[in-house]
């Protein structure tokens, strides 16, 4: 009961003061609708990343040969990957499939010579799974299945190679037994904005690849692409289970594409970073303010004790006050945080102006639209934190008013 | 006779102000009974206020004994003077000292809300002493909208609400007009007589001396005289 009386005391406090409890509110609302905006942003980047990073470089769960990503040696393949892909496919029956083949060798054309990262892949299920065929230059053409004497060539590798679309280039590559040289005709260029790419990269069909590495039926990697990134280990579990008496390993793409998933932790944890440094000087703010209120109050108080309240009273009187501020401006900023998210999640923000039409973060070409995500469990956490540091700004000052000694408190002007 | 509501036993309290040791009690003894009515008189620096502070138990004493009701002051912790004060002494201060953000029905049930008195008879009794005051209809009103006199009989409602033994008033007309003071002077002497409510102040004023049933005077931190009319 006696409970009910100080948090009366307190939210009248607040409310006596209205001008500085918005004030203050506000400031804690600004630093949280930010955090909750960046984190959106930032989350809405990485599922860019993610989607981007796996669908063109790998996969959610990748079926690669046993030891490949220790040893990524290209003739170290998946065998029978027809058969693979289709053990797949059971066990996953709404899992895009799609295998590829990696091929590294050099590339001629009649000016200039080139390494070239070129990789197999299956048209028609390569343009269910990534976006490559979206990056096509003006006057290319996507590969024709049946096609296996065409290639598409990042637009940085044509021009070194100084060669157009129409040109030859001639592909020389280890085989499996001596080296092979494959003539190839330019159907296409691939511009990504990502140099590693453009510039050393080629597709072709699966079946020229595993003809230049003499090794017909087999793949680099059979990938497997999800709609939703949660059922990741579930869908790793069940081709796992699948291929339990194959000589590969089944990899998730966070093991598959360390780089990445590592960049976007340490970006994760550096976007922490910032969250606790605004949090310690929101926090600062709210104890000087609380602590200018006590200040003022300090007769207040002392009549409060001199009455019979006990200092433990006194001291909840002030943490009511941080609880009820922290509730209203935890709301408040959640509100303008999730406001703030939503034009850019329904029509993207576009960053071209400031990064260009196509940027490359760990190695993954990104578009410069990127639509910010709810992150809930973030923008749950960064409340439950902005609260929290509103409470405790609150304890120092409530410590002192507690401490008071009701007759010098009640001198006090 | 019965045991005194207040009993001070030889009572010394030294403040020390920079170099300079202050002796504002030399040793006082004085025992009041229930349904007293009694003026601590003396000049400034008296020491007045500080044995009220003492016998209010705001104040720990540098030596000597303070008991009210049967209780030792001397010793008790913070949280025990704490519910002392809560639920055995009232208080009446010079300066009001009415919670700013409260109303007046909220300050004089402030005391009763501490104890967990239930909500139904807290309403019954604030309502009994703030009409028993003559504050009936200004209960909603903050003390920022009533006058000196007014604020003053809230601060009397908020003291004899929770039916101490005891209500102890510093000065409790100074800052009040004439004849403010003496309709309060009239309160508390009613309810001095009326509901036996004790009543120690703390005071300059000669009305609330002639109202007094008994004047102690206090010099220089000792009582020169203890005059029962």
């Amino acid at each position: 009961m006696a409970t009910v009386g100080l948090m009366r005391i307190a939210a009248r406090n607040l409310r006596k003061n209205l001008r500085r409890t918005l004030i203050t509110a506000a400031a804690i609302a600004g630093g949280l609708s930010l955090l909750i905006w960046s984190d959106n942003l930032q989350s809405g980047s990485y599922q860019a990343l993610i989607q981007t990073g796996v669908s063109m470089m790998a996969g959610h769960v990748v079926v690669q040969a046993e030891g490949y990503q220790a040893d990524p040696d290209m003739h170290l393949l998946v065998n029978d990957e027809d058969t693979v892909s289709k053990a797949v496919h059971t066990v996953v029956p709404d899992a895009r499939v799609a295998s590829r083949v990696l091929v590294q060798g050099l590339l001629q054309s009649p000016r200039n010579t080139s390494g070239v990262a070129l990789v197999g892949i299956e048209p028609e299920a390569e343009s269910t799974v990534s976006d490559w065929h979206t990056k096509l230059v003006d006057g290319s053409e996507w590969l024709d299945p049946a096609d296996n004497k065409g290639v598409l060539l990042g637009a940085k590798l044509a021009e070194s190679l100084e060669v157009e679309v129409g040109d030859k280039v001639v592909l020389m590559v280890q085989g499996k037994d001596e080296v092979v040289n494959r003539l190839f005709r330019v159907r296409g260029l691939i511009r990504t904005g990502t140099d590693d790419i453009d510039g050393f990269m080629g597709l072709t069909t699966l079946e020229a690849a595993q003809a230049a590495l003499e090794q017909p039926d087999s793949a680099t990697m059979v990938t497997v692409h999800v709609d939703n990134p949660d059922d990741v280990p579930q869908v790793q579990a069940a081709v796992a289970g699948a291929m339990a008496d194959r000589p590969v390993e089944v990899l998730p793409w966070q093991q598959a594409l360390p780089e990445m998933y590592e960049f976007i932790q340490l970006d994760r944890q550096s976007g922490r970073m910032m969250f606790f440094v605004i949090a310690i000087i929101v926090s600062m703010g709210v104890l000087n303010t609380v602590l200018m209120s006590v200040m003022e109050r300090v007769r207040e108080f002392g009549v409060m004790l001199a009455l019979g309240t006990r200092p433990g009273q006194v001291f909840r009187v002030i943490l009511f006050e941080g609880v009820l501020l922290g509730f209203f401006a935890t709301g408040l900023g959640l509100a303008i945080g999730l406001a703030a998210t939503w034009p850019g999640h329904v029509d993207g923000i576009d960053f071209a102006a400031m990064m260009g039409e196509q940027v490359e973060v760990a190695g993954v070409p990104m578009n410069a639209l990127i639509y910010p995500q709810f992150n809930w469990p973030g923008t749950i956490g960064s409340c439950l934190l902005a609260w929290l540091m509103t409470v405790l700004s609150t304890l120092w000052p409530a410590w002192h008013a507690a401490r008071l000694e009701p007759v010098q408190a009640m001198r006090q002007t | 006779m019965a045991e005194p509501i207040v009993q001070v036993r030889n009572l010394v309290r030294t403040y020390q102000q920079g170099q300079i040791e202050v002796q504002a009690l030399r040793g006082v003894d004085l025992d009041i009974q229930a349904g007293e009515f009694t003026a601590l008189m003396g000049p400034s620096g008296s020491g007045k206020t500080t044995l009220l502070n003492q016998i209010g138990a705001l104040d720990t004493p540098t030596s000597g004994s303070v008991r009210i009701d049967g209780q030792e002051l001397v010793g008790m912790n913070k949280v025990a003077r704490s519910s002392l004060r809560l639920n055995r002494i009232g208080f009446v201060f010079q300066a009001y000292n009415l919670i700013p953000v409260l109303t007046a029905f909220e300050n004089a049930e402030f005391v009763l809300m501490m104890r967990g008195v239930s909500e139904a008879e807290r309403k019954e009794r604030v309502m009994r002493t703030l009409a028993a005051v003559g504050l009936s209809g200004m209960e909603h009103r903050l003390p920022g909208e009533l006058s000196g006199g007014q604020q003053q009989r809230v601060a009397v409602a908020r003291a004899i609400v929770g039916e101490p033994a005891l209500v102890l008033a510093d000065e409790p007309t100074a800052n009040l007009d004439s004849k403010t003071g003496n309709d309060l002077l009239d309160l508390m002497r009613k309810l001095n007589e009326d509901q036996g409510v004790t009543f120690v102040f703390a005071t300059h004023d000669p009305k609330v001396m002639d109202a007094a049933k008994r004047v102690v005077t206090l010099v220089d931190g000792n009582i020169a005289k203890d005059l029962i009319k």
